[in-house]
């Protein structure tokens, strides 16, 4: 059993297999845990199941398993204290959080390289894949977590959103301004919803908070350098 | 006639939307006008073509005929999003 801060919110973890711990390394905390979570076998069975269905490839190990199985848990209780999960690649620049979402294979991860070869370090990873998003009084802060995607992109590190994009791969660079309504329904798409009503209807209202405050755009892009200076151009307006 | 399911309906600038919320809905989200999102509401509590007729043409000051008109049409909508028990 061991306690994490994510979110600015302490949550303990009863677990069975040192894989999650182990990820968790840079979020370890003595304070104590507002809600603590725990898979069991039939929570494994799920995940190993679902893994199945989608035909992912990812491991099949019971640690593996449980690691997911965690973030699940965390995902189906932390929208108690306005927190929710976001499926897409945040970064900072300038204390800002710029977000980028698209299926994967789209080149999501190659477009944030190209932001790091273009504006050196002043751009930083906060999370590379699935970043917890907590919105205080109307700002909604992207949190680099323990569950950050294949390639490790996560620093314990908090950034206001400041704009997102849906990236597309084209020929030529090209970004759109895209409507908050738009904007909303694609993101319904892409959070964690809870499976009760009640927890899906508050990620709702979170959600609905942040397609308020955000700048949304589409960005088709190749994965040249004019694609990075295009989108932090019209990104950071 | 009612929902199968529990949503949420939620204004984003002009559009409005219905989200299932929960596991026990087949339907999925739904885009909706103004009048589209007041049956809706209704639908919520359960309600028949008629009432709903009624209760647009209140609101709208349309008359019965084109009133029923738009309610056949927005409960084959509904259908067809599979959020109609």
């Amino acid at each position: 059993m061991f306690c994490i801060k994510i979110a600015d919110t302490v949550i303990g973890i009863d677990n069975k297999y040192g894989a999650v711990k182990r990820i968790c390394k840079d979020y370890l905390t003595d304070e104590p845990p507002v809600f603590t979570v725990s898979s069991d076998d039939a929570d494994l069975a799920y995940e190993l199941d679902l893994a199945d269905t989608l035909g992912a490839e990812s491991d099949r190990s019971p640690e593996y398993l449980e690691l997911v199985s965690v973030y699940r848990k965390i995902c189906e209780k932390i929208h108690e204290y306005g927190v929710y999960m976001l499926h897409a690649s945040v970064i900072e620049k300038d204390g800002r959080g710029f977000a980028f979402s698209a299926p994967s294979g789209t080149g999501k991860s190659t477009h944030i390289l190209l932001w790091r070869r273009v504006f050196g370090d002043k751009v930083n990873m906060i999370n590379g894949d699935k970043p917890l998003i907590k919105v205080v009084d109307g700002v909604p802060y992207a949190y680099g977590t323990p569950w950050c995607g294949k390639e490790g992109w996560q620093r314990n590190a908090k950034a206001p959103l400041h704009a997102l994009c849906f990236l597309y791969r084209a020929k030529e660079n090209k970004i759109e301004k895209m409507p908050p309504s738009d904007a909303f329904m694609r993101m319904i798409g892409q959070v964690y919803m809870p499976n009760g009503a009640e927890g899906a209807e508050r990620v709702v209202d979170l959600v609905q908070k942040t397609a308020e405050a955000v700048n949304f755009y589409t960005l088709g892009c190749n994965m040249e350098r004019t694609a990075a200076e295009l989108a932090c151009k019209e990104m950071e307006k | 006639m009612k929902l199968n399911g529990k949503f949420a309906v939620r204004k984003i600038g002009t559009d409005f939307f219905a989200i299932p919320l929960g596991k026990n809905t087949t339907g999925g989200m739904i885009k909706l006008n103004d009048s589209g999102a007041f049956l809706f509401e209704k639908l919520i509590s359960g309600s028949d073509e008629k009432a709903l007729a009624e209760l647009l043409a209140a609101e709208y000051g349309l008359d019965k005929n084109e009133a029923m008109t738009d309610v056949s049409e927005f409960i084959e909508k509904m259908r067809g999003a599979g959020v109609l028990d």
